[in-house]
């Protein structure tokens, strides 16, 4: 079995089925983070996702252009966390409970036109499915090793790297940014600046809105092309996990996204090796293991910087 | 203060009651069209004067699995045109801890002559229901119940189906008629969930496949639940790619759709499961190991009104009753050579006629 595990990674299947778990996790997480930094943790990130999910394969599979698609799950999600952003700033509606409130909607309204547009509960397969295209890179893609490295993975696995940088940029390197963060630390200290509070938290639940809908149409149009009710299983709530294992911080959250995915990418592998003596309900633990020792590491890291200083 | 303290629990109210009408919504349009119907009958019933047979059929989960509820539905809604009855859905959705107290409403209530439910998750809730309802009358799916006086209970024999679906694969891996099909005689099992009525199945595959060549080695999955299709698409791809399968039996509910995609992803085969899903992916999906529940939801009904329902006994449906078997529309003819298709027919007379035994431990 271990010979089986350390064969897929050296010909580096493990490495590519990590990169395609890897975007859900990652831009629903920085959709946390953008929230999270701004003092209004978006928990309700499951429920943008299921609500682009759906969209997307629906807007796309009625355009037949997955641009069409994206856009409009991205749009949706931005349109209800714009919704969540009015409840909970205007409204003061705890912004937990609002979350919590978008998760439900999400997993019902999607439901719900489901059964009004396709007559269907359950699941939806467009009869023409459109996809987010593969990036194949000439030339590139003719080299054995480098070539399975860089060439055919899906163009959102490229989109969510890309903002990972854009993330890091916008919080450290623009006005925005610092004035996001400052919201977030001390909401009264920024106000009596002069800064925004409320514009820049309202801002700040869009972009969660804008990054989990890219999750969204990720998971019905890239992944797979189709729609399952609740198909988010859970990521939402995992990427959540990753902005704190992350520390709060882009580039960390990338790498706790590739742990992550690592996990799951190596319980799939385990899974599916001929003469697996593993039950398979012990191979579920391992990415639930994984975050407990994600949260130990970090609690233990967080101790000893309050030891030091 | 108190301002701003109202215009929190006020918004909270709006919040609730969005969150409320977003989560019925699964339910609600069935729901919301039933009453209608229903008090339609009533006023049929009041002027002939005569009663129908009234009828609940309880969804432990929601409808739209195009499986097993899907299917019972539309045999209830057959029964409903041709044997003259009314038939009240409800539907528990996701949350277990809520069918218990739903199904109790239903028996309370005391509107329906028999309630038809089913599934493995809801055996002993209906159990303890019957003995407390004695007067209420049950048809009971998937399940095997005995020795209670008022509950009758239907099992389909997937184990003799899936025999069927395994002995299917054996014959693809082992093709050279079939294009996509590799030398290696290595063939897939998609579960759900590593439980017993699923492990059930993966037995029934893996005899029929030692039946048609013992060389064949099967490897099985979980996903770990039902809805989770792009995981159970990743690892249906996992198996064909890595590990040289040509050919998966998915038995993960809505999931394993996502495994029928990975088929033509990669340029597979894939067989559904429940009911024909030949044509969700035309030419992968080479055929689709079915369970009637419909069919058998409509006899238990119409030997109910001659009143000839075996109450407290179980009944078991294998290939002789018609309870499961393959599907062989025409896209099963198109798309499996003449050899595969000629000994598939000649395996399952063997096995209705009892010359092949399935062992069933």
């Amino acid at each position: 079995m271990l010979s089986s595990l350390w064969e897929q990674t050296i010909n580096l299947t493990l490495f590519v089925i990590l990169l395609r778990m890897m975007p859900p996790i990652l831009l629903g997480a920085l959709g946390g983070l953008m929230t999270d930094r701004a003092g209004v943790i978006n928990i309700g990130i499951e429920g943008l996702m299921l609500v682009s999910a759906f969209t997307s394969v629906a807007a796309g599979s009625a355009t037949g252009s997955w641009i069409i698609g994206m856009a409009a799950g991205v749009l949706a999600a931005m349109i209800v966390s714009y919704a969540m952003a009015f409840f909970s700033l205007k409204m003061n509606v705890d912004i937990i409970v609002t979350g919590f409130a978008v998760n439900i909607f999400g997993a019902g309204i999607t439901v719900l036109m489901m059964s009004i547009l396709y007559d269907s509960h359950g699941s939806y397969v467009p009869e023409n499915p459109v996809s987010i295209p593969n990036v194949v890179i000439p030339f590139l893609d003719q080299i054995p090793f480098i070539g399975k490295l860089l060439s055919g993975h899906n163009l959102m696995v490229w989109v969510s790297i890309l903002a990972v940088v854009f993330c890091y940029y916008l919080l450290y390197h623009t006005p925005y940014g610092t004035h996001l963060r400052a919201t977030g630390e001390e909401p009264g200290a920024a106000r009596s600046l002069g800064i925004p509070v409320v514009r820049i938290q309202y801002s700040a639940l869009v972009w969660s809105g804008f990054f989990a809908g890219l999750a969204g149409s990720y998971l019905s149009m890239g992944m797979t092309s189709m729609f399952v009710r609740d198909m988010t299983a859970g990521t939402g709530f995992l990427a959540l996990a990753v902005v704190i294992f992350g520390n709060r911080n882009p580039f960390g959250i990338l790498a706790g996204s590739a742990v992550f995915a690592l996990a799951t990418a190596m319980t799939m592998i385990i899974e599916t090796t001929p003469g697996n003596v593993i039950p398979s309900q012990f191979i579920k633990m391992v990415p639930y293991i994984v975050t407990i020792v994600a949260l130990v590491v970090y609690a233990i890291r967080k101790h000893r910087k309050t030891l030091f200083t | 203060m108190k301002k701003s303290l109202l215009g929190k629990i006020g918004a909270s109210l709006l919040i609730l009651s969005m969150a409320l009408t977003g989560c019925g919504g699964g339910s609600g349009a069935d729901n919301a069209a039933k009453p209608k119907e229903a008090s339609k009958g009533d006023a049929k019933t009041d002027a002939s004067a005569e009663k129908k047979l009234s009828v609940g059929y309880y969804v432990s989960g929601n409808l739209g699995d195009s499986g097993f509820f899907d299917s019972a539905k539309e045999g209830l809604d057959k029964a409903e045109k041709e044997l003259g009855i009314e038939v009240k859905t409800v539907q528990g959705g996701a949350n277990q801890s809520d069918w218990p107290t739903g199904l109790e409403s239903m028996v309370a209530s005391k509107k329906y002559e028999v309630i038809v439910v089913g599934t493995s998750q809801m055996k002993e809730t209906t159990i303890d229901l019957a003995k407390r309802y004695p007067e209420q009358k049950f048809i009971y799916f998937d399940e095997t119940i005995t020795d209670v006086p008022n509950i009758y209970s239907v099992r389909y024999n997937q184990r003799e189906g899936s025999f069927l679906a395994g002995a299917f694969a054996a014959m693809v891996t082992t093709s050279t008629d079939l294009k996509a099909a590799n030398p290696d005689k290595t063939i897939g099992f998609l579960g759900g969930m590593d439980i017993p009525i699923i492990n059930d199945f993966k037995a029934g595959y893996e005899q029929g496949a030692q039946f048609i060549d013992p060389e064949v080695k099967v490897i099985s999955s979980f996903v770990g639940d039902f809805n989770n299709a792009p995981k159970g698409k990743e690892l249906s791809l996992a198996q064909y790619n890595s590990q040289n399968v040509d050919i998966i039996f998915t038995v993960a509910g809505p999931a394993g759709i996502g495994g029928l995609e990975a088929a033509k992803e990669s340029g597979k085969y894939a067989i559904g499961v429940n009911s024909n899903q030949n044509m969700v992916q035309p030419g992968h999906v080479l055929t689709s190991m079915l369970k009637n529940v419909g069919n058998s939801i409509y006899r238990a009904i119409d030997l109910y009104k001659k009143g000839d329902l075996p109450f407290g006994q179980n009944e078991s449906l294998g290939i002789y009753e018609e309870g499961v078997g393959l599907a062989k529309d025409d896209l099963y003819n198109e798309h499996v050579p003449q050899a595969i298709r000629d000994k598939m027919d000649e395996l399952q007379v063997k096995v209705v006629s009892g010359e092949i035994k399935i062992k069933q431990d």
